[in-house]
């Protein structure tokens, strides 16, 4: 094995493993401090009813009750898009399990048992249940007042429906397209609203203390979100707010935006500023706090006689449940990239947020990317078949390249990713694509599909470092980014590692957030945290070594274009044995005689996204993908077409990363993604019955993959320079499950010989050619 | 507040539940009663932990205590290996044979084995352990009058032929969307099934008649799969042939 000397591209240890393995990490969960009060939540049975009481009488008498507050208290909507959602139920219940009560009490049995003396009277309406449902002209209004709701510009909500948001895009002459196609396809896919089961479970403490300050602790993605929202919904001065956040175990998305932050802020309050904790159960964690989204969708596919793309028709209607909150910038995440990665001059896409009566959603690994995907490698798959082309040959034909556009017109660079190489790469791994084997009355049969993913954040985006140092040279740097198991905390320390030319022993990283003391930023999601605070870290790097460099001119008496750095010194170019430490400059030099110069190194270091814009509501025109990361996924299937019952043998990713920091932890991202890819495609989502309420709300009913369920993976990387991009890395934490429902449909549809498009693929599904999809 | 007994004998047991005035509940494994607990499903305070009375934990020849765990049973052959379907190897650990064929849970999968086997149970009641043979007392559930008591199975362990094959709609580890047991016995043949309906079925037949047996069977439709779709399943498995092979 090649011993590679540099911190860039090694395989180092995490910084968080030891105490993750021993147990020692903690969590918003365990962080009680004396006198906190605990809550426990009364839950609406209903999807949606009108509430005519609340009966809290009877549960307020028991003992160790602080007080039972109810949604009527608290006349504010929460939302990081779209302020849509009350801190709990007002005058209506719009999903299962929704907050209609709260218990405060002196510890969580008491306020549990008070709940259950909690009566609620409700007056039943008909839920609805289903995108198609909500978009029929004559149905219920879930939220009457839909345009009062506060949102930023590019929501663009849809007065009298049940459409929080419409994203259109308009590009070329989709008409004439479809006019001129030698072939054109339909295809329609769905997708279950579902839950990101991550492995912690919510959890916010608050207290307010005599000085105003509100301290949050939370199982947050995006502690500067939350400082910002509680601010602007609560109106409190947002440097009186200090949110901490620790570990935090898995977010996949579930954690952005805000969450139960709001709710401890607002049952601090109420018993005058005491802690509270707010601490889902993991059934509270499925059905209280949002989940995934769901999807039906049609794209049309035109094409020539070659099978070169002519236009694209995509209808994506995502469904958020009962609120939309954050889930409308996904809907519009989803038409930015409606084509997926290949050149389309004809497009023509309208992208929903969709109301439903089931529980709520909020971002999910992928951000919209997984379910349009899924929609547009179903109706290429279908293509290839009808013009009888290779599925790999089609998207090699079609593959992006630098030159073209996106969906939105915006012009793609040098640093875009090469997609025909990771098309390759999988192909090179999977052979003929098209080969179908009989193997003792099972089938085995493969696939090939593409995927990108850009993030959809602010234009503004923003990430900073700061670097202090320690007597001993080493430095610390502090970021705003959380670790949620994604292992950026370790890449930071190899990037600031690889820049100071230091061993990585010598530099230690904050694990915690506190937004008063670290620099802001903007969420850890997006698949950004790695390229946005790793390039603050490099930059905050290159300026604590302009002031070491300051400090060794002034000493060694030498020119700083003379000098040079390695090893944790600074030295003359020309007498590499004359220089000086890093301990000896960090914290100010000192000469023989006492006196110092120049002091404590501070380095500073900020990104922030260049050149965005927002998208023309009516075309979609504009700037807002920043960096996109495009890969090629391919799957293996073994199936029985009896029972069903089927393996996914292989699956293999290829994706251009521009640059890996760390193999093995950039390899666990990838494979991670792929996993949670399969278990989102053959297991999870949500059951309802037909009154709307959740049936596997817990994981005995509601399967993700186990340690024992996984394929060979194989996980190939390439490295086209982000030129914008820490030492030319670009985000690869999500895009590795989006190709995957795309990838085991097709390869399941090719082994069946007909579509498999509505996830969860079960065995019956499979097995039953006649089964009601 | 709960309180949990934990009798060393049957006096004391007897003891105890004359002193009982509330609802009780017996607790073994433990696998249901804490998840339920922390549900706040569980209503009953006083909790008898019945492990630790006499012949409870006992594997012998002739007896297999109520609380001996599921990873444990390795005699015959179909007995372990309808054990070993159940769950996971962790909670196995947990899982008892009386709490499988007593809780509340509708599978109850170790039950076809045992009927398969013609088990009898012992059954702690008014005092005195008693032995009646399992199909006497099993109809959906295993009946049992207030304050009875599962102490033991006893069942002959000759290996016989049989089929086994577990559906599950995601990996191993998942309740059954259809659990069949075949066995070759002495008069024929027994067919046992859970999760093919909301109980577990089971009838012994002379022969080998597909059609028969298929419609001996009534299939239920749920959130795991059609009652068609476990028709097909069990279709498929009958029509491997009967279990006349040893294993």
């Amino acid at each position: 094995m090649e011993v590679n000397q540099s911190p860039l591209g090694r395989n180092e240890r995490r910084v968080d493993a030891d105490v993750k393995v021993t147990g020692q990490a903690v969590f918003t969960g365990d962080m009680y401090v004396s006198g906190m009060l605990h809550t426990a939540f009364k839950r609406s049975p209903h999807a949606f009813a009108k509430i005519v009481r609340i009966d809290t009488s009877e549960a307020s008498k028991l003992p160790g009750v602080k007080r039972i507050v109810t949604g009527e208290e608290f006349p504010t909507n929460l939302g990081l898009y779209m302020g849509d959602k009350p801190v709990m139920a007002r005058g209506v219940v719009r999903h299962y399990g929704e907050h209609v009560a709260a218990v405060i009490a002196d510890t969580k049995k008491q306020a549990e048992a008070a709940v259950n003396l909690i009566k609620v009277e409700y007056e039943i309406k008909k839920p609805i249940l289903s995108v198609s449902d909500a978009l029929q002209a004559d149905a219920e209004l879930i939220h009457p007042d839909i345009m009062s709701y506060a949102t930023i510009p590019a929501i663009i909500p849809q007065e009298g429906t049940n459409v929080p948001n419409l994203t259109k895009i308009r590009k070329g002459d989709i008409d004439k397209a479809f006019g001129e196609a030698a072939h054109t396809v339909k295809s329609s896919v769905s997708i279950p609203i579902g839950d990101h089961v991550a492995m912690e479970r919510r959890a916010a403490t608050c207290r307010i203390t005599a000085d105003g300050d509100v301290h949050i602790t939370s199982s947050t993605q995006a502690p500067f979100v939350v400082k910002s929202l509680l601010g602007i919904f609560f109106n409190i001065p947002p440097g009186k707010i200090i949110v901490d956040t620790p570990f935090v175990g898995g977010g996949f998305g579930g954690k952005a935006g805000l969450q139960l932050e709001g709710l401890a802020y607002a049952l601090s309050k109420s018993v005058g500023g005491r802690p509270v904790m707010v601490e889902n159960s993991r059934e509270d964690d499925m059905v209280t706090s949002p989940g995934h989204m769901g999807l039906e969708a049609t794209v049309e596919l035109a094409a020539d006689s070659q099978g070169k793309l002519l236009g694209l028709r995509g209808e994506y209607n995502y469904n958020s449940g009962a609120y939309a909150d954050y889930a409308v910038n996904i809907s519009r995440a989803g038409a930015i990239a409606g084509t997926g990665p290949y050149r389309v001059d004809n497009v023509h896409i309208d992208s929903r947020c969709v109301y439903t009566n089931l529980p709520f959603s909020t971002a999910f690994r992928g951000f919209g990317h997984i379910e349009m995907i899924f929609a547009v490698e179903r109706a290429m798959s279908e293509l290839a078949n009808k013009i009888g082309l290779d599925p790999y040959e089609i998207r090699h034909k079609n593959a992006i390249q630098p030159g073209d556009t996106t969906p939105v017109q915006s012009l793609l660079g040098r640093s875009t990713g090469n997609l025909r190489g990771c098309l390759d790469l999988v192909k090179n791994e999977l052979g003929d694509i098209t080969e179908v084997e009989q193997v003792d009355g099972k089938i085995r049969a493969k696939s090939i599909v593409s995927f990108w993913k850009a993030p959809a954040m602010p234009t503004n985006t923003d990430a900073g470092a700061i670097l202090t140092f320690n007597i001993d040279g080493s430095c610390n740097i502090n970021t705003g980014i959380i670790e949620i198991g994604q292992g950026t905390k370790t890449g930071l320390v190899q990037l600031v590692a690889e820049t100071l030319r230091v061993e990585t022993d010598m530099v230690h990283v904050e694990i915690g957030v506190r937004t008063r003391t670290s620099p802001t930023d903007w969420a850890t999601a997006a698949s950004r945290a790695l390229m946005m605070a790793g390039s603050a870290a490099v930059e905050a790097a290159q300026d604590a070594l302009d002031q070491m460099y300051d400090t060794a001119e002034a000493v060694l008496k030498v020119p700083k274009r003379l000098l040079d750095h390695g090893g944790g010194r600074i030295f003359e170019k020309d007498h590499p044995d004359i220089g000086l430490s890093f301990a000896e400059i960090a914290l100010g030099y000192v000469y023989p005689d006492g006196n110092t110069i120049k002091g404590q190194i501070i380095g500073r270091g900020r990104y922030v996204a260049h050149k965005l814009t927002g998208i023309d509501p009516d075309t979609g025109q504009g700037h807002p993908d920043l960096e996109w990361t495009i890969g090629s996924h391919g799957i293996q299937v073994l199936v029985d077409p009896n029972t069903g019952i089927f393996e996914i043998e292989r699956a293999i990713c290829a994706m251009d990363v521009g640059k890996v920091v760390n193999p093995d932890l950039a390899r666990g991202q990838v494979i991670g993604s792929m996993s949670m890819g399969i278990g989102y495609t053959i297991y999870e989502g949500f059951k309802f019955n037909s009154r709307g309420q959740i049936t596997n709300e817990n994981l005995r009913d509601h399967k993700i993959m186990r340690y024992g369920q996984q394929p060979k993976y194989d996980v190939f990387f390439l490295e086209t320079p982000q030129l914008d991009g820490p030492y030319g890395l670009r985000g690869l934490g999500e895009p590795g499950i989006t190709g995957m429902p795309a990838a085991i449909s097709n390869a399941l549809s090719r082994a069946l010989g007909r579509p498999i498009r509505h996830i969860p693929f079960t065995p019956e599904k499979l097995a039953m050619e006649d089964h009601h999809e | 507040m709960n309180k949990l007994f934990r009798p060393q004998t049957y006096e004391e047991l007897t003891s105890i539940l004359e002193s009982q005035t509330e609802k009780y509940l017996y607790y073994s494994g433990g696998t249901e009663v804490m998840s339920d607990y922390r549900q706040g499903k569980i209503k009953e305070k006083q909790w008898i932990d019945i492990k630790h009375l006499p012949g409870m934990m006992e594997q012998s020849p002739e007896t297999i205590g109520a609380c001996v765990f599921l990873n444990q049973l390795t005699q015959p052959a179909m007995l372990a290996e309808v054990a070993q379907g159940i769950a996971d190897h962790t909670i196995r650990n947990h899982l008892t044979i009386g709490g499988n064929v007593c809780g509340k849970l509708p599978f109850r999968e170790i039950v076809l084995p045992l009927l398969a086997l013609d088990a009898e149970i012992s059954i702690f009641s008014d005092g005195e352990i008693i032995r009646v043979p399992l199909k006497e007392r099993f109809d959906k559930f295993l009946k049992l009058q207030p304050g009875e008591l599962v102490t033991g199975f006893h069942f002959d362990r000759t290996e016989r032929p049989y089929h086994y094959k577990r559906h599950t709609i995601t990996g191993s580890i998942d309740y059954p969307l259809m659990t069949y047991l075949a066995v070759r016995t002495e008069q024929g043949y027994f067919v046992g099934l859970s999760g093919y309906g909301s109980i577990p079925q089971f009838a012994w037949f002379e022969n080998w008649d597909v059609e028969e047996i298929l419609n001996s069977f009534k299939a239920v439709s749920n959130d795991r799969g059609s009652a068609d779709y476990r028709k097909k399943l069990l279709e498929i498995e009958l029509e491997k042939g009967a279990p006349n092979e040893a294993v």
